[in-house]
């Protein structure tokens, strides 16, 4: 039974020791952890607990690449069987549908595994510097070992269930916020609805609920990273939370063993649907005749829903930001129609910054995907023109968003050009605009070198580039390299310095798209 | 040869992936209205060459690459206006319908609203796919996907159809329906360059032939002067009643006989056919009293052209 996995294993091991770009990855990650290990002795000499410091900055970045592998790395592990269609092919050579599962988790759940626990000796060194023990370094990588395994196998459900992989991620990254966000907003609402008296405080649901919402306290990763962290920790390193996270990886790998046969088997296109665009030409959500700028037109309405979504997306946001306004009003002594813009404006905005972000992700890797690049580069435009007409189009589909971002800003705008004002001055607002807009372009960008997460892939590159950023200029102005200005400007040339990047970016989206419809 | 000026003009084109050189200094030229058939094994330089004239390939050396006398790398744009290239894989939007598919390219290519239905009406026509007007793309067979993406490149009238692979892994009825589109094509006075491995299915479309083998011309020119130049060593086998001894010395030495080699049941004679001709070959043979049981010119059609020419090597 278990041949069928070691043949999977050792083609995944094999696969990925051929990949460079695994090597240069785990390289990063060395980088990265050297890097905190200067920092930490650099701050030493003016803190105390600097090991404790040290540790804490590897483990949240331990975290955070597991949970963008959650998201991207184990979420794929059967979805890109389904879209490459060669599960049918696997099971015609008598890999059963466990070792299948097994074969394809496995490896990755292993380099998972590998690169948490080579860091293991060096952050015994932390140990060195002060401000944490043996037993707080080994409970945090029982916690992040046991967190691990309950993501990947949450992952293979998902990827189990869902028939492509930006589904599969999507399923995840909704999972994960429920995980962690579920808890504390089912908390709000209980003790909501108990000081509105709709339930008593002593009633079975309530008591039910809260015991719940203890359970899911005590099982959760990041809980468990705090109770360590803090110092004189002695706890047992196999807590509650270990235990439960393990078991979770367990039920999910049965889940999804279960649900194989239902969904892996079934054949699946990997081209998308035409969803609620309407084939007859007289319907409201019909595409109709295909606009001058055609593949504005096209990615408009079949990449991104055309107008049947953006009825949708209006109806949902609007229901959306009405139930979220009346219920801070409700719960509010006060509650103005300038503040009531301002939430509309900040929760839109958030919106308009997830749904680019999408977009970019997709906007190019779609035309790699379907192989349509060659036909669409032969048209009598450079690919520069083709590329804008088509973030044309898909900019399109965020004006329902906007449309509530502008309505929010207009009933906010006394108080939003007061404080921008102010803000406009600060470097470090346009710091902030152009790590968007560079994060999108590299977003953009990653698609096209890479079959799936681009967007995790680019945050964790921004997120890094953060890190070592501001970390640098700490130690700077702690060292007395200067004051406020000293960073002021180099805040500034930061921001250049991404501006001219984004500039290069459109370039190199250029060269790459003409490369791949030369392919 | 045509007389006609030339639609296509390729110099000493060399074409490199790194250190591989995929195409090594080929140079062609074909007239307006040709049907050129580009042959050769897998990996022989056929797509990278296809590639160059659809401006799709960016790193190359040339002398000239010129299309209706308009440099391919200087006016990349020019060009597109004027060909029409297929891929040899599909590459549609597939979540649309065959209407959408044309009219979004007849938008693309900048076709006038107004003449924008009757021309996917005609193209549609011409591709026999005018009932699957309103069948989504990705419900089409694969022959019907081909002839969709024949009736793309035809939107927009061009001069120069580059073709690659357009009948690989069609079914018989496919392929006879994609060559019947081809023929009326030709009918129409298109310049058309295919590559393809159905060999006999060319030699009945195209007036000139290319043969290339890793990364260089074994020959090209029209289908008679191809035959011809074969024929010139065209191999003749004979059968002889009885013994054969010194007849292979008496063969080999009459003018025109390259060579005489012994196989298990037959002689076959290497002939250089303007020196001698096989019916004065078998007169001869007869003249010196053998009794010849069988004798048969080996027949030259396009693919024994091919395997003549070609050794199955890559560039």
């Amino acid at each position: 039974m278990l041949q069928g996995t070691f043949a999977l294993f050792h083609r995944a091991l094999c696969v990925d020791f051929r990949l460079t770009r695994t090597h240069l990855f785990r390289f990063l990650f060395a980088v990265l952890i050297l890097f905190c290990l200067m920092i930490a002795h650099s701050s030493s000499r003016v803190m105390g607990a600097a090991g404790l410091y040290l540790f804490s900055q590897i483990i949240y970045l331990n975290f955070m690449f597991i949970l963008m592998a959650g998201i991207s790395f184990f979420a794929t592990a059967i979805t890109e069987e389904k879209e490459e269609q060669t599960i049918g092919l696997l099971l015609m050579a008598g890999v059963n549908p466990i070792s299948l599962l097994l074969g394809k988790s496995l490896p990755r759940l292993v380099s998972a595994l590998i690169l948490l626990s080579i860091q293991f000796p060096f952050t015994l060194l932390a140990i060195t510097l002060g401000g944490v023990t043996f037993t707080q370094v080994l409970a945090t990588y029982a916690t992040l070992g046991a967190f691990l395994i309950g993501l990947s196998n949450l992952g293979l459900v998902c990827s189990v269930l869902c028939s492509r992989s930006r589904t599969a991620s999507t399923l995840v990254l909704i999972s994960l916020f429920m995980y962690f966000l579920g808890p504390p907003l089912l908390g709000w609402c209980i003790d909501g609805a108990v000081s509105e008296n709709w339930v008593g405080a002593n009633s079975l649901i309530v008591g039910g609920t809260k015991s719940f919402i203890e359970l899911c306290y005590e099982s959760s990763v990041l809980r468990q990273l705090s109770l360590i962290l803090t110092s004189g920790f002695s706890e047992s390193p196999w807590g509650f939370q270990f235990w439960t996270n393990l078991m979770a990886g367990v039920l999910f790998f049965l889940l999804a063993s279960l649900c194989f046969n239902r969904f892996a088997l079934t054949e699946v296109s990997t081209d998308p649907g035409r969803g609620l665009v309407s084939k007859k030409r007289n319907r409201i959500f019909s595409p109709g005749r295909a606009w001058m700028q055609a593949l504005a037109w096209k990615d408009f309405y079949f990449v991104n829903g055309g107008l049947g979504m953006a009825l949708i997306k209006h109806i949902c946001y609007g229901v959306a930001l009405f139930s979220l306004c009346a219920y801070i009003s409700y719960t509010s002594r006060s509650y103005s129609l300038q503040e009531m813009g301002l939430t509309v404006f900040w929760t839109m905005l958030i919106v308009v910054l997830i749904e680019i972000s999408l977009i970019s992700s997709r906007i190019f890797h779609v035309e790699v995907q379907w192989k349509t690049l060659v036909s669409t580069a032969m048209l009598p435009q450079s690919m520069a023109q083709i590329a804008y007409a088509k973030v044309f189009g898909s900019m399109l589909a965020v004006i329902p968003a906007f449309f509530y971002l502008i309505i929010g800003g207009l009933l906010g705008i006394e108080e939003m050009t007061q404080d921008l004002g102010m803000v406009l001055a600060e470097p470090g607002f346009w710091l902030t605009c152009i790590e968007i807009l560079f994060f999108w372009h590299l977003t953009a960008l990653l698609s096209t070198f890479i079959k799936w997460g681009a967007l995790p892939l680019a945050f964790v590159l921004m997120w890094v580039g953060n890190m070592v950023f501001f970390f640098s200029m700490s130690m700077v102005i702690m060292g007395g390299g200067g004051g406020p200005d000293v960073f002021e400007a180099v805040t500034i040339l930061f921001t250049l310095f991404l501006s001219a990047s984004i500039v290069g970016s459109h370039f190199m989206i250029n060269e790459r798209l003409t490369y791949l419809a030369s392919q | 040869m045509s007389t006609q000026p030339a639609m296509v003009e390729v110099k000493n084109l060399w074409v490199r992936y790194g250190k591989y050189e995929a195409v090594k200094g080929i140079s062609f030229s074909i007239p307006k209205g040709e049907v050129f058939g580009f042959i050769g094994p897998n990996g022989a330089g056929k797509s990278s060459t296809i590639k160059v004239l659809a401006t799709l390939q960016r790193e190359y050396d040339c002398d000239a690459v010129k299309i209706n006398g308009i440099s391919v790398k200087k006016a990349p744009h020019l060009i597109r206006e004027m060909i029409g290239y297929m891929p040899d894989f599909f590459g549609v939007y597939e979540d649309l319908t065959a209407r959408e598919y044309l009219h979004f390219f007849a938008a693309a290519y900048r076709i006038n609203r107004t003449r924008r239905k009757a021309i996917v009406n005609d193209v549609l026509e011409l591709t026999d796919l005018t009932e699957k007007i309103d069948a989504p793309v990705d419900s089409l067979s694969r022959g019907m996907k081909q002839r969709l993406a024949l009736a793309r490149v035809l939107l927009h009238d061009p001069d120069l159809l580059l073709l690659d692979e357009p009948a690989s892994g069609l079914d018989p009825r496919a392929r006879i329906e994609v060559r019947e589109l081809l023929v009326a094509l030709k009918e129409m006075g298109k310049t058309i360059i295919i590559s393809s491995h159905i060999l006999h299915e060319l030699s009945q479309l195209c007036t000139s032939i290319g043969i290339i083998e890793a990364g260089q011309f074994v020959t090209q020119g029209s289908l008679d002067h191809i035959y011809k130049r074969l024929e010139l060593s065209r191999v003749v086998h004979v059968q002889i009643v009885g013994e054969m001894n010194g007849i292979c010395q008496k063969i080999e030495s009459f003018e025109g006989v390259k060579s005489v080699s012994v196989q298990a049941d037959r002689i076959a004679i290497q002939l250089q056919e303007d020196q001698l001709a096989v019916e004065d070959l078998h007169a001869r043979l007869a003249a010196t009293g053998v009794k010849i049981r069988m004798f048969q010119a080996e027949a030259m059609d396009m693919e024994t052209v091919f395997m003549k020419l070609t050794e199955g090597k890559t560039a």
